[in-house]
């Protein structure tokens, strides 16, 4: 009995401390962004650095698909915008020009080196090409997956009202949701670098609304592809908006290709 | 004394003073905090929700203090103190000053509260509503205990059902819960008429819990009782006609378990099934539900197991479920069993009623659910998860849940053996305390930031503290390991168990654990920090070293040391 209860002690004890120590390892921290802080994953080695955004309410866990297969070929980043989950709220408003300020602030910060590597999933396309804009030395390439596109956007606020999610309270707050057409306007107006760039997307229909949208939402990422013809579109029928979680493998060749591509100039 | 209001008086601040003061003391000591940290946004969310919790906490200890009954019966759960029905004074004043004196106090605790906590924050609580509502609450509390000394079940029930309306009901006097919820199960009438008619019914319910307890309480005095011991022998004739028992016991385990069932197995399924009808035939009866009221309904059914195993586990630990004395009775005591085999008999116990109470909640909202329900807002989660997982993952998940569920109700009911087992009564009140605190707290803590919706994406305030959770986590499955190896080797060497059953424990823990840990790596499989948080936790949740530890603290009580 002494034994069997010696063991299970050390066999339990064991257990707890590895996984104890893996979940610290793991654990996203708080880097500052000039006047806030904010959670960032960082892992893995290899330039160019690799760079995940998205919309403020989604938090950095969405990339675990993607981030940790990423993390084997390049350094790869993830974070909370702020305000949101484990980051620090920052000034407002929370357009694309503030979140692109405190991303560079805390990579900086972060010592992440440029050049990056920008993926920006649904609304974090916009923030990704403000961000390439804004920072045009810093980016040696842009990876969009089922971007918002605000030619997309314009037309859905005049044909389907309904759908907004943007109340009174949010533009009061000058929060993401609030400022997102202040974001778009500024997504529009951006001058983007020239880098490789590639897009990909979700034409699964997920229901009756989406069924009908979808056409539409290609249009509008066929048309703003003309300015660049260069660039890489991937159309998938395997996943709908879901290509994050669905097919993270389409995301990860995208990045991986690309950071390829770049080394070999390099 | 002077007169019997003092004396009545005098009784009650007699037996609850040090509490009494003590709670206004907690009052006192956070108004001063709370009056240096005012101004101070970092503090004050904190602040709040600690004034909440200390707030109820001390409104449930002026409740318990005005349990005003004497036992006549097994220990507490009697009847109005019938050795006050020889003081010279009418049935009317003997209800009344209890009634007055507990009504003051709950009135004392809730202005202190609201003055001292809340007004250096900045918050101005409610003053009109929560007062009546307060003394509507105690009345029903004081009317419920006075008015079924004959049947100790429906005693149990009516406390319980009451305590599920007050700890609900206040939330129909918020504005937004009137404009919104009220709709949504189908009331189209203006809100504000809605407000007078639950103003009304307020101002009712005194006068009526006084009018029933009066004349309870004026049968009790005369001798008269009621049919309603009636409610406890149909019980018995339900367990005598389902369970019928007319051969002999294989061994003393057998008789001991049988003894465990007879007496409290079916409390928790009882109090369920409760729940249940009081939830489902008023629903069902008002019409088609809109989807999100159905999910309401279902959150709250399957949400009462848990909450309601956290109340009947405290008296399930008890040596006897309906006796407030913690000692084991000499009959008990000499009996020719080891407390190892009296523990397992009691979490075999407890494990058959968990079964029991979730078949029941889970054929029951099944049927429910398909008669009077609405998919759409089900459907839509169920859409959520297909973003996540795949099809397999998608029908393991609730299957895994469901045995997580099991094992979290077992877990709450058999919680507290070790010190409820134990003889000792200042331990079980402080383990009480306790468990109190962590669930007005998570409660408070729920209310709170629902009330702040823009504070459920916020974790930035905290993250520093989840920083140390892994380590935290982790010292508490080396101690909770260590300590069930000595509970454990104590109870091999005392011989209170064969080493058979000892091996069968842990190989159930393992199993209830990997089942929860299969859970957690099924839901978070790629988030590598909240998966590891969450085995670790799994690890603290299936009891280990408190089977053992009961069985030592039992024997200790068994020999009277």
């Amino acid at each position: 009995m002494k034994l069997f209860l010696a063991l299970f002690v050390f066999g339990a004890s064991t257990l707890a401390v590895v996984l104890a120590l893996s979940a610290s390892g793991e654990l996203p921290r708080q880097v500052p962004a000039g006047q806030n802080r904010l959670r960032m994953h960082i892992i893995g080695e290899g330039s160019p650095a690799v760079v995940f955004d998205c919309f403020g309410p989604a938090n950095l866990e969405i990339w675990n698909r993607v981030q940790p297969e990423v993390a084997r070929f390049a350094r790869a980043v993830a974070y909370d915008h702020g305000g949101y989950w484990g980051s620090e709220p920052g000034p407002k408003p929370r357009d694309a020009r503030q979140i692109a300020r405190e991303l560079h602030a805390a990579l900086r910060n972060a010592n992440v080196r440029p050049p990056f590597i920008l993926v920006g999933y649904s609304f974090g396309g916009p923030y990704v090409r403000v961000y390439a804009g804004m920072y045009p030395e810093d980016v040696a390439g842009i990876v969009l997956v089922d971007p918002t596109q605000e030619g997309f956007m314009t037309w859905l606020s005049q044909h389907y009202p309904e759908i907004n999610r943007v109340t009174e309270k949010h533009r009061i707050a000058q929060d993401e949701l609030g400022s997102q057409w202040l974001s778009l306007n500024q997504a529009r107006e951006t001058q983007l670098p020239d880098v490789p760039l590639a897009l990909i997307t979700g034409m699964k229909p997920q229901d009756m609304l989406t069924r009908k949208l979808l056409p539409r939402w290609l249009e509008a990422h066929r048309n703003w592809l003309k300015e660049f013809p260069r660039a890489k579109h991937v159309v998938t029928t395997n996943s709908g908006h879901d290509v994050v979680f669905n097919e993270p493998g389409l995301v990860i060749h995208a990045v991986r290709e690309m950071a390829d591509s770049i080394r070999k100039k390099e | 004394m002077r007169s019997p209001a003092l004396a009545i008086a005098w009784e009650i601040w007699h037996r609850n003073r040090m509490g009494g003061v003590a709670s206004l003391a907690v009052i006192g000591t956070a108004g001063l905090i709370n009056w240096l940290v005012r101004g101070n946004s970092r503090w004050a969310g904190l602040a709040e929700v600690t004034g909440y919790v200390l707030l109820v906490l001390a409104l449930f200890f002026t409740f318990g203090g005005f349990h005003f009954t004497e036992g006549r019966r097994k220990g507490g759960f009697g009847s109005f103190p019938f050795r006050l029905f020889n003081m010279p004074v009418a049935t009317s004043w003997l209800v009344a000053f209890p009634m007055l004196y507990g009504s003051v106090a709950v009135l004392t605790i809730y202005l202190a509260g609201a003055w001292l906590i809340f007004v250096p924050l900045g918050k101005a609580l409610p003053m009109v509503w929560p007062c009546l509502y307060l003394i509507c609450a105690f009345t029903q509390f004081q009317m419920i205990i006075w008015s079924f000394p004959e049947s100790r079940y429906l005693k149990l029930l009516c406390l319980s059902l009451a305590a599920a309306v007050i700890a609900l009901g206040w939330m129909f006097f918020l504005p937004h819960i009137i404009e919104g919820t009220l709709s949504e199960l189908g009331y189209t009438g203006s809100p504000a008429l809605f407000k007078r008619y639950l103003f009304i019914g307020l101002a009712l319910t005194g006068p009526a819990a006084f009018g029933i307890s009066l004349y309870r309480v004026h049968q009790q005095r005369h001798g008269v009782t009621l049919g309603l011991r009636h409610f406890d022998l149909g019980r018995e004739w339900i367990s005598r006609r389902f369970l019928p028992r007319s051969r002999p016991f294989r061994s003393g385990t057998q008789a001991i378990f049988w003894q465990e069932w007879r007496q409290t197995g079916s409390i928790l399924p009882i109090g369920v099934a409760a729940i249940l009808a009081m939830t489902f035939v008023p629903t069902y009866l008002s019409g088609p539900l809109t989807p999100r009221a159905t999910l309401g309904v279902l959150s709250w059914i399957f949400l009462s197991p848990l909450l309601l195993a956290v109340i009947i586990g405290r008296g399930f630990s008890k040596p006897d479920f309906w006796n407030q004395e913690l000692n084991m009775t000499p009959f008990n005591a000499i009996r020719p069993l080891t407390s190892g085999q009296w523990v397992t008999a009691k979490l075999k116990v407890a494990a058959g009623s968990v079964l029991l109470t979730w078949g029941l909640v889970l054929y029951v909202s099944f049927v429910w659910t398909t008669w009077a329900g609405d998919f759409e807002e089900l459907d839509r989660l169920f859409q959520q998860l297909m973003f996540h997982y795949s099809a397999q993952e998608r029908w393991l998940l609730p299957v895994l849940a469901i045995f997580a569920v099991l094992i979290l109700t077992w877990r709450f009911m058999v919680n507290g053996l070790a010190v409820g087992l134990s003889g000792r009564k200042r331990w079980y009140q402080f383990s009480n305390l306790l468990t109190g605190l962590v669930w007005v707290t998570l409660f408070a803590g729920v209310i709170w930031r629902s009330d702040h919706s823009d504070h459920n994406l916020h974790l930035y305030d905290v993250w520093q503290w989840i920083i140390w959770l892994p380590l935290a986590l982790a010292g508490a499955v080396i101690a909770k390991s260590t300590l069930a190896a000595w509970a454990w080797y104590q109870v091999d060497q005392r011989q209170m168990l064969s080493r058979h059953s000892i091996y069968t424990y842990f190989g159930f823990w393992v199993l209830a654990t990997g089942l929860l840990v299969g859970l957690v790596v099924l839901a978070f499989p790629h988030t590598v920090w909240l998966r590891n948080l969450l085995i670790l936790l799994s690890m603290t949740v299936v009891p280990l070293a408190r089977p053992g530890m009961a069985m030592l603290t039992l024997a200790k009580n068994r020999s009277g040391s």
